[in-house]
């Protein structure tokens, strides 16, 4: 399960570039920099431009990618408390 | 650089309510001891990026715990600060809006302070990556 939620991970840091480039390249640095620093900054103004920037179906993979690593961080989390510890 | 940051997210209703409402959600979340929003970067390599463990202090911070948020994120008081100006860009109306704005637009590009900030961020991180690594991950994740 924890691998599972790694390659999720990884796989979020593809939309999330790809959002950060277009930040860089319609907003600047300084809106660039904030967009590295808070990833949260990055999501919000992809979505509030997703339309205009042609980014949706990026959006919407990264949003899908959220929502499984959540999942399974709380499954995984779940798992976890609920699986007997082996005592010598 | 462009030397106005801040100033143009307040300006904007729009961008100032979604960070505002999806900083509350995950700070609600946080406090709830669900899993809020993920970091793509710590998630991804192991390492936390600089923002890392802010939402925790922030919360500490509004407890009263100072000293805990301080050490969770010496930063969590300029957030709490942003996140209260947004708060008020939000509720505001257009004119009184545009005004704080303007206010802000007219600090930053005088003091330069959001990218000043931002380069103090960056240092801090660095700074905690490079003296103690492993206990700075272990505090953030």
């Amino acid at each position: 399960m924890p691998i599972l939620a790694k390659l999720v991970g990884l796989a979020s840091l593809v939309p999330f570039i790809i959002v950060l480039i277009k930040l860089f390249q319609q907003k600047g640095v300084l809106h660039g920099i904030l967009g590295i620093l808070c990833a949260l900054y990055t999501f919000i103004w992809g979505w509030i431009n997703a339309n205009t920037l042609n980014i949706k179906n990026v959006m919407i993979l990264w949003t899908v990618l959220i929502i499984a690593g959540a999942v399974l961080n709380i499954m995984f989390a779940s798992s976890a408390l609920t699986t007997p510890q082996l005592v010598p | 650089m462009n030397r106005v940051l801040f100033a143009s997210l307040l300006g904007d209703r729009k961008m100032a309510t979604a960070i505002c409402g999806a900083a509350l959600l995950h700070l609600g979340c946080t406090a709830a001891g669900h899993f809020g929003w993920s970091c793509p970067i710590l998630s991804a390599s192991g390492v936390p990026c600089p923002g890392c463990g802010l939402s925790r202090a922030t919360l500490a911070l509004l407890r009263g715990e100072v000293r805990h948020a301080l050490t969770l994120h010496a930063f969590a008081p300029v957030l709490l600060g942003a996140l209260t100006l947004l708060f008020a860009a939000a509720v505001l109306g257009p004119e009184a809006r545009q005004r704080l704005s303007e206010i802000i637009r007219k600090i930053e590009m005088r003091t330069r302070i959001t990218a000043w900030m931002l380069l103090a961020l960056l240092a801090y991180w660095t700074l905690r990556l490079a003296l103690d690594g492993r206990q700075f991950i272990a505090l953030v994740t």
